[in-house]
C-alpha cells in the first residue's frame, strides 16, 4: 500500500506549504548574510575584502567554505541522479572523495597561501603573474578560467532551476506566473528544438535573481558566509534524509536484494513516425536459443522522433527492464527473435506493427545495479569499466585541488592551525555527506523506480519520504549546494576579469569607485548571461560539470604546482603547460561530444588523466627549452636560488 | 671577490610544504591502488546472485570503499595534527598596498 503511495507520488509530488516556508525562510537568511558582509565591506580594502575577504578566514569558514563550493550542484542533483540510474557503482566512482580534503588542500595549502602574500596576490591568475612577472600569463590564465567557469555555471543554474520547480510547480500560483515569462522560451527558440517549459523558466529566472543579488551584493565574504550556512544546511539534510528514506524503503538488505533482480538492456530503436509511448507500453519480446522467451518493457515514458534534417527514422538508444520474475539469461545471442509490441494511444492492447523496429540489441546480465561495472544504455563496457575507474581516482583528487575557487579559498585562510584543523573537519564532512548520500540514492531507486527525469530524484524523494517542514530544510541542501558554487563561481569570473585583466592589464590607475562599480556590473552581467545559456539546458547536469571541472584542473594544477615548488619553472613553461593541458583536453572532449558516454578514450582512461600528463610535460619541457628564470624572483619566493 | 652579503636561506614554508604535499600524494596512491583494484576484483563482471552482501551494502563496496574510507579518516587526524607543521606564514601587506583601494 506504501509502496502504491509512492508511486503515486513519484509522478506528480503535492504542494508542501510548510516544505516551502522553510525553504523561502532559507533564502531570506542567505540574504541577511549577504547585507551584514556588505556592511563589513565598506569598512575594508574594497578589492582584497570583495574578492578574498582579506584573507582572514578562520576554522569553520574555511572547512564549509571549501567544502560547500565543492560539493556542488552535481552533488545534489547529477550525483543522486547517477546513484538512481547506475546503482552501488557510483560507490566507486565518488571513492576518491576519502582522500580527496588531504590530497587537494595539503597538495597546495599552505604554500600557496605564503606565496600569495608573499606578492600580495588576490586572484589565481593573479599569483601566475606576479611569480613570473608575466603580465601576458595573467590574462591567459583569466580567460581560459573565465570560460571553463562560464560552462559550468550553466550547468548549476539549471540545478537551481529544477529545485524550485519541483518544489513550487504544483502550487497553481506558481503555474500560474509561469504563464507571465511563457515568451522566454517561445522567443528563444533558437537556442532549442525542445523549448524549456515556462514552469522551469520561472525557476530560473528566480533563483538567477537571488544568487546573483546576493553574490553582487555581499562579495567573498558573503559566499563565505552563506556557505558556512549551505554545509550545515546540507549536512544536516543528507542525514535527516537518510533516515526517513530507509524508514520508508525497509531495510538495507531488502533494498539491494530488490536491485539484484533488476537486469537492463540497451536497445537502439527506429520509428517509422513521431510517437510518445507511455510507461510500460513498449515490449520486446526475445525467444533465446533454447526456445524460451523473455520479455522486456519500458519502465519510462519515451518520445520516439523523426530526423529533424532528413525527415527519415532516428535511431534511438532506450533503456528496457527484463520483467519481474523472469530468469535474466546468460547472454542473447545477434540472432535471437525480437517481437516488438507497442501498445500506442488510442489502442486497446499492444500490437507488433506499431512501426518500431529493432537496430541494436545489447545484454549483459553482469551490468546490474549491484555489480560494477554497471549497467549505461548504448556503452557495451558499462558505466565504469577499469580505465574510467582509475580515471575517476585521479580526476576528483586533482580536479578538485585545481579548481581557481578552491585554490582561492586556501589563499584566504588566518594561519596554519586553521588550515589544518579545517582539511580534518572537511575529511568528517565528505564521509558523513557522500556515504549517506550513496545509500539514499540506491534506496530510492527501489522506493521510486520509475522517475521519467533522474535529475529530479532528489527533489521527488525528499518530497515523497520526508514530513512538514523537515522536508523544506531538506529541500533547501540540494539548492544550498547549487547557491555555494554559483556565488563562489560568479565571484572567481568577475575577479579575473575585473582585477586580472582590466585593472592589472588595461587601466592601472582605475579610481576605487570605478574598480568598485565594476566589480558590481562585471558579477551580475556574467550571471545574467549563464542564466540565458541555462534556458536550454543539458540533459544530465553531472557530465557537463565534469567536463568543465577537468579543463580547469588540467589547465591549472600542474602549472600551479610547479610554479609554488619549482625554482626553475619559467613563465613560458607555465604558460606551456596552460595551454597543452586546456588543449588536450579541450579536443578528448570535442571529439566525444556527440558520444557523451566517452568512447573516444585512448587506453581506455579518461580525458583528465591525458590532459593532465599534457599539462604537467608542457611545464617542464616549456620550462627547461627557456632560460633560467632571474635568480632575484627564484629568491624572493624560495629564498635561496639553489635547490 | 667575496660576496657581502650572507647567502639566503632556503624557505622553511616551502621545504616543509614539499615534503607535506607528497605524502598527500603518496596517500591518494595507496587508497587509489586499494580501493580499484579491490572493486574491481571482487565487484566487477559478475552476476548479482554472485555478489556477497554485508548488512545489506554487498561486499566490495562495503571493504573497497566504505571501510578505507573510514580508516582514511584516521590518516587525516594523523596527518593534520601529527605531521603537517605549523609555520608563520609571511606578513599580509599594508591593506592599501599594491595600487588597491580603501573604501571611502
Amino acid at each position: 500500500m506504501l509502496h502504491h503511495e509512492l508511486l503515486l507520488a513519484e509522478a506528480a509530488p503535492e504542494f508542501r506549504p510548510e516544505a516551502a516556508i522553510s525553504f523561502v525562510l532559507y533564502t531570506i537568511a542567505v540574504f541577511v548574510l549577504a547585507i551584514l558582509s556588505h556592511r563589513l565591506l565598506k569598512k575594508k580594502s574594497f578589492l582584497k575584502e570583495y574578492f578574498l575577504g582579506s584573507r582572514g578566514l578562520g576554522v569553520w569558514a574555511l572547512a564549509m567554505t571549501y567544502a560547500a563550493t565543492a560539493a556542488s550542484g552535481g552533488s545534489f542533483t547529477g550525483f543522486p541522479a547517477l546513484i538512481y540510474e547506475h546503482g552501488w557503482i557510483l560507490a566507486l566512482w565518488i571513492a576518491s572523495y576519502m582522500i580527496v580534503p588531504i590530497c587537494a588542500m595539503g597538495l597546495l595549502g599552505k604554500r600557496l597561501n605564503q606565496v600569495a602574500r608573499k606578492s600580495d596576490a588576490i586572484t589565481v591568475p593573479d599569483v601566475f603573474r606576479d611569480r613570473f612577472d608575466s603580465g601576458r600569463l595573467g590574462v591567459i590564465a583569466s580567460l581560459i578560467m573565465a570560460i571553463f567557469m562560464v560552462f559550468n555555471l550553466v550547468a548549476q543554474f539549471k540545478a537551481g532551476a529544477i529545485i524550485i520547480e519541483t518544489m513550487f510547480k504544483p502550487l497553481e500560483g506558481f503555474s500560474n506566473a509561469a504563464q507571465w515569462v511563457a515568451w522566454l522560451p517561445e522567443n528563444l527558440s533558437f537556442l532549442s528544438d525542445k523549448p524549456p517549459a515556462a514552469t522551469y523558466c520561472l525557476g530560473l529566472l528566480i533563483f538567477a535573481a537571488a544568487v546573483i543579488a546576493y553574490t553582487t551584493y555581499g562579495g567573498f565574504r558573503a559566499v563565505v558566509w552563506t556557505d558556512v550556512l549551505q554545509g550545515v544546511v546540507m549536512f544536516f539534510g543528507v542525514l535527516i534524509l537518510l533516515f526517513f528514506t530507509l524508514r520508508e524503503a525497509g531495510s538495507l538488505s531488502s533494498i539491494t536484494e530488490n536491485h539484484s533482480k533488476r537486469f537492463f538492456a540497451s536497445v537502439s530503436v527506429e520509428a517509422t513516425s513521431p510517437m510518445e509511448i507511455a510507461r510500460g507500453d513498449l515490449s520486446i519480446a526475445v525467444t533465446l536459443d533454447d526456445a524460451t522467451q523473455r520479455i522486456f518493457t519500458n519502465d519510462r515514458s519515451l518520445k520516439l522522433a523523426l530526423d529533424a534534417s532528413t525527415g527519415k527514422p532516428k535511431e534511438q538508444t532506450i533503456t528496457l527492464r527484463l520483467s519481474d520474475g523472469q530468469e535474466a539469461p546468460d547472454a542473447i545471442s545477434d540472432g535471437a527473435t525480437l517481437r516488438v509490441l507497442v501498445k500506442l494511444e488510442g489502442d486497446e492492447l499492444p500490437r507488433e506493427n506499431s512501426g518500431v523496429s529493432v537496430a541494436k540489441f545489447r545484454f549483459d546480465p553482469t551490468h546490474t545495479l549491484v555489480t560494477g561495472p554497471g549497467f549505461q544504455k548504448g556503452k557495451a563496457s558499462g558505466f565504469l569499466p577499469f580505465g574510467m575507474a582509475i580515471s575517476f581516482f585521479v580526476m576528483w583528487a586533482f580536479s578538485g585541488a585545481g579548481q581557481p575557487t578552491t585554490m582561492v579559498r586556501l589563499m584566504a585562510f588566518d594561519n596554519t592551525q586553521v588550515y589544518r584543523r579545517a582539511m580534518f573537519s572537511v575529511c568528517v564532512y565528505y564521509t558523513l555527506i557522500y556515504i549517506p548520500l550513496i545509500i539514499i540514492f540506491v534506496a530510492a531507486r527501489d522506493l521510486l523506480p520509475r522517475l521519467d527525469t533522474p535529475d529530479a530524484a532528489m527533489a521527488v524523494t525528499v518530497l515523497t519520504v520526508v514530513p512538514g517542514m523537515l522536508a523544506g530544510i531538506i529541500m533547501a541542501a540540494p539548492f544550498a549546494a547549487v547557491m555555494s558554487t554559483v556565488d563562489s563561481f560568479l565571484l572567481a569570473i568577475s575577479s579575473s576579469l575585473v582585477r586580472d585583466v582590466y585593472q592589472r592589464s588595461i587601466n592601472p590607475n582605475a579610481s576605487p569607485e570605478r574598480i568598485r562599480r565594476l566589480s558590481y556590473l562585471t558579477t551580475m552581467i556574467v550571471g545574467v548571461i549563464v542564466m540565458f545559456g541555462a534556458i536550454n539546458p543539458p540533459e544530465f547536469l553531472q557530465t557537463i560539470i565534469i567536463l568543465t571541472g577537468t579543463g580547469l584542473s588540467c589547465s591549472f594544477l600542474a602549472p600551479m604546482f610547479f610554479t609554488i615548488y619549482w625554482r626553475r619553472m619559467t613563465a613560458a613553461g607555465c604558460l606551456t603547460g596552460i595551454l597543452s593541458g586546456f588543449g588536450t583536453c579541450s579536443v578528448l572532449y570535442l571529439l566525444n561530444v556527440r558520444e557523451i558516454g566517452f568512447e573516444i578514450v585512448p587506453g581506455g582512461f579518461h580525458p583528465v588523466v591525458w590532459g593532465m600528463l599534457a599539462s604537467i610535460t608542457g611545464c617542464i619541457v616549456g620550462s627547461l627549452v627557456t632560460s633560467k628564470p632571474p635568480k632575484e624572483l627564484v629568491e624572493k619566493y624560495f629564498g635561496s636560488a639553489d635547490s | 671577490m667575496e660576496s657581502t652579503s650572507p647567502e639566503p636561506q632556503v624557505d622553511q614554508v616551502y621545504r616543509h610544504s614539499l615534503r607535506e604535499s607528497l605524502v598527500a600524494v603518496s596517500a591518494w596512491l595507496v587508497c587509489g591502488v586499494y580501493s580499484v583494484t579491490y572493486c574491481f576484483l571482487n565487484g566487477h563482471g559478475r552476476k548479482p546472485d554472485e555478489i556477497e552482501v554485508t548488512w545489506g551494502i554487498p561486499n566490495w563496496v562495503l571493504f573497497g570503499v566504505f571501510l578505507p574510507w573510514v580508516l582514511c579518516n584516521v590518516f587525516a587526524w594523523w596527518y593534520c595534527f601529527c605531521f603537517v607543521k605549523d609555520q608563520e606564514l609571511d606578513p599580509e601587506a599594508p591593506e592599501d598596498a599594491g595600487g588597491d583601494d580603501a573604501a571611502p
